[in-house]
């Protein structure tokens, strides 16, 4: 994942030894031989630092839904699988952490539904039907699936360097808390695969 | 002049109405406002009261038929007719007399008739005075006066017997004398003045007056005998509910859990046997492990032996409820503390529940174990709301542990559940908030409409009041301001198809029609309880992973299963179809015992302790046409109403 909008590090950091050059008192040639030393040293740095910081930088998941009404993108998504004894076992796609009674962050989303494959990574080449809900910042009305529909999630692929599935939403009635007509109308996402808690 | 036109008009019409909306067959079942002539109805504790209530309905039904019918002629008072007049008088002074035994006989509806009979002799007493006034009158009350003078002597002599047998005790026989006595005089009397009446009648009043005073205090004292045995009654079903409840639990014996029934009820329920007898055994001495159920009889699974238990404890509630309504009608310095004794009753009914639960968790098979407490989850979620609060689910935590305990990786089972319907759950909940504040943001409560005062839209008051509707109370909350039968129409007339917002119902049975909002601040609901909720119930079914192999194993889960199942909700907005008037006095002692609902469970629902005598207060009852439901995880929105 990179970050473009915090300006170019490289400028700014040469910029900084050359000003600290100056009050030395050196030649415009040396300060001129020092700023390219310093440049393409810096570059280095800068650029090593980068590609280390890509490597290392998790996987957050996220989803983009094409909703009426709209949904923000959400930039978090993790995917949980609850096994029982006797009872289908559960998939929970979720923006917060589902151990806490409200969402820490918004927009928040919930896709729950129960398939009969044993591992997340199984999920590849299959659909779930599932419950939605959503809601965009914590006092915007809420959406939901209606009573007797569901939201289908085609698992596509999954990448085994993020463990994360990667997915696409079908279409779907919804409900607004306040009455307003609400739709899906597909979305895609890409879920980290997190603890089996069972 | 024109007034009087009005006036006259205004009664032909209110008389009408009357002969067409009073028959006099419609008695003793309370006012509505379908049928707001009806009197208030008789609890009955003294069984005669019924009958007296309602022939002292009938008499001031009749005689305030002829009032109307003479009060329509009013411009012409030589016509009216003196028999009538007389009777009312003489009516009215041995029925007042009545009314007021009837109020020794604890019943509510002795002051409503003591003020409807004053009120009758009263503007009685007005139509003579304007008759004596016209020719025809003044020749009858000569006559009358010669009647009088006449007959005084032997009317001494008999007041002389009369004082003899009160000497001797002989009172009940003296009273029937006097009583007649009085109603011939006060026939005669009507057409004379206040201090003439009290020439002729004076000795006759101060006979009675010895004569009730002692009279009343033996009728007291054997009425209050009489409703303390009523109270024991009621008491023994109470006392009797802990051996009841053990002789239920004995019964548990292995059988597969899915075949809980929904239909039984109270009368299914057969008391202790005689192997068990009441007041020996406590649900502690039930031997969870016992099978030896009585041969010929079904063994019981534990949730079905819950629910019976959980109907005890509603009948003996409703016991202990009629206990206390009775001796508020008849014992003034109340001795019991029938809190403490509903407290007590919760406390054996939560020993009873863990008896249950601890006979599951000896003899369940652990393949029946996690639909057994699935059952009993669903069974406590349903006590938990007719206590409305947590007290039993508490109670029995600790034995559910033991239960599940049987079945390996059931507790891992229960804490999985717990994580992925807790979510949907949460979700469901604030979605519906949401949605529920918004409708019902608008509706005003019952209570509130009640208390608003406005004018009367309409009256049913008869002619001779001379009735000018002006701003009132709604719905009174005493008895005594104005008749039961006006108060009740006049209320209907600015409540009908009002919509309000109601508080919590409960459905009064898993099979019955109806739902109540139970009583608070002097009125309840009545609802139908079978609200069109499939789909709803199949989208929380789904969500919450119950099927009919696997029920819900958390109590959140199967509290939202149960109540959408039994159509227990939590907000109900509708409008008022039906508005009734009752005495709360009355409405209690006559509880039916599925009807404990009317109270959470464990709680009484009249105040020991009140500004308002409770004789003297009123009960409204509203019939609701639902419109919106709200269940914790959905709402309902009833099209076409």
């Amino acid at each position: 994942m990179t970050k473009q909008d915090r300006g170019n590090p490289t400028i700014v950091a040469v910029a900084f030894t050359t000003l600290l050059l100056i009050p030395m008192g050196c030649s415009k040639e040396k300060i001129k031989q020092a700023y390219e030393v310093a440049k393409s040293k810096t570059e280095t740095v800068v650029r090593d630092t980068q590609k280390i910081v890509e490597e290392k930088l998790p996987e957050n998941g996220r989803m983009r839904l094409e909703m009426t009404p709209l949904a923000a993108p959400v930039t978090k998504l993790d995917l949980t699988m609850t096994r029982m004894e006797g009872r289908p076992n559960v998939i929970q796609v979720h923006s917060y952490d589902i151990k806490s009674q409200y969402p820490q962050q918004y927009p928040a989303v919930l896709l729950q539904g129960s398939t009969d494959v044993e591992n997340p990574s199984e999920l590849v080449g299959k659909s779930v039907r599932c419950d939605f809900y959503y809601q965009n910042d914590a006092k915007s009305p809420i959406t939901m699936t209606k009573a007797g529909s569901s939201i289908t999630i085609n698992f596509e692929e999954l990448n085994q360097e993020d463990n994360a599935l990667r997915a696409r939403l079908g279409i779907g009635s919804l409900e607004s808390s306040d009455g307003t007509a609400a739709r899906i109308g597909g979305g895609s996402l890409l879920a980290v695969i997190r603890g089996e808690d069972s | 002049m024109n007034f009087l036109k009005q006036s006259i008009k205004t009664s032909r019409f209110t008389l009408l109405m009357m002969l067409v909306i009073a028959p006099m067959n419609q008695l003793g079942a309370n006012p509505t406002s379908k049928n707001p002539h009806r009197g208030l109805a008789a609890h009955g504790t003294i069984p005669e009261a019924k009958a007296l209530c309602e022939s002292l309905y009938q008499s001031f039904n009749k005689g305030q038929s002829e009032l109307i019918s003479m009060f329509d002629r009013r411009d012409n008072p030589a016509g009216f007719s003196t028999s009538a007049i007389e009777q009312i008088a003489g009516d009215t002074y041995v029925t007042l007399r009545h009314a007021a035994r009837l109020n020794l006989m604890g019943e509510p509806a002795s002051a409503d008739l003591t003020a409807k009979l004053q009120l009758l002799r009263s503007e009685g007493s007005k139509l003579a005075k304007l008759h004596i006034r016209t020719p025809q009158g003044s020749k009858h009350r000569a006559k009358v006066l010669l009647r009088l003078n006449r007959e005084r002597p032997k009317v001494s002599k008999l007041l002389d017997r009369v004082q003899q047998q009160i000497q001797r005790g002989q009172l009940e026989t003296a009273e029937k004398q006097l009583e007649s006595q009085g109603r011939e005089l006060w026939e005669q009397l009507i057409w004379f003045s206040p201090s003439v009446r009290k020439k002729y009648i004076a000795r006759l009043d101060q006979l009675m007056s010895t004569c009730s005073s002692a009279l009343d205090s033996k009728r007291r004292a054997a009425y209050e005998q009489q409703a303390r045995a009523e109270i024991g009654k009621q008491l023994a079903v109470v006392r009797s509910f802990s051996a009841d409840a053990a002789s239920v639990i004995q019964k548990i014996g292995v059988t597969p859990a899915t075949a809980t029934s929904q239909e039984t009820t109270p009368a299914d329920i057969a008391p202790a046997d005689g192997s068990t007898e009441a007041g020996q055994t406590t649900p502690e001495d039930a031997t969870p492990e016992a099978k030896d159920v009585p041969e010929g009889e079904k063994p019981l699974t534990a949730p079905e032996a819950f629910e019976q238990v959980a109907q005890l404890w509603g009948r003996a509630s409703a016991a202990l409820i009629r206990a206390k309504a009775i001796e508020l009608a008849f014992i003034d310095d109340s001795q019991t503390n029938g809190q403490a004794s509903a407290t007590k009753l919760m406390e054996q009914a939560s020993a009873a529940f863990i008896a249950v639960i601890d006979a599951a968790a000896t003899t369940t098979p652990p393949e029946e174990v996690a639909n057994v407490y699935s059952e009993l989850l669903k069974q406590i979620s349903i006590v938990n709301r007719r206590q409305r609060g947590n007290v039993i689910h508490k109670a029995c935590e600790g034995t559910l542990a033991r239960l599940a305990s049987r079945k390996p990786g059931l507790e891992e089972d229960i804490s999985a559940y717990k994580l992925v319907t807790t979510q949907p759950l949460l979700w469901r909940k604030r979605f519906t908030t949401q949605q529920a504040d918004a409708y019902r943001k608008d509706v005003s409560t019952i209570s509130s409409l009640m208390s608003r005062k406005s004018i009367p839209v309409q009256h049913i008051r008869p002619n001779y009041t001379l009735f000018r509707p002006r701003e009132s109370v709604v719905a009174p909350l005493k008895f005594g301001g104005t008749h039961s039968n006006w108060m009740v129409y006049e209320a209907a007339s600015r409540l009908i198809q009002q919509q309000i917002v109601t508080e919590s119902a409960s459905r009064i049975s898993p099979s019955s029609r109806t739902a109540v909002v139970p009583y608070s601040s002097q009125h309840y609901c009545n609802l139908p309880a079978s609200l069109p909720n499939e789909e709803q119930l199949l989208g929380l079914r789904s969500a919450l992973m119950v099927d009919d192999a696997n029920g819900p194993l958390s109590m959140k889960a199967a509290n939202a299963i149960s109540s959408a199942e039994l159509h227990d909700y939590s907000v109900v907005v509708g409008r008022i179809e039906v508005v009734h008037l009752e005495s709360p006095i009355t409405r209690f002692i006559a509880l039916p015992d599925l009807a404990y609902v009317l109270a959470p469970l464990g709680q009484l629902p009249i105040s020991e302790n009140s500004s308002i005598k409770e004789e003297n207060r009123t009960c409204w009852r509203f019939d609701i046409r639902p419109q919106w439901a709200q269940h914790e995880y959905f709402t309902l929105k009833l099209s076409g109403r």
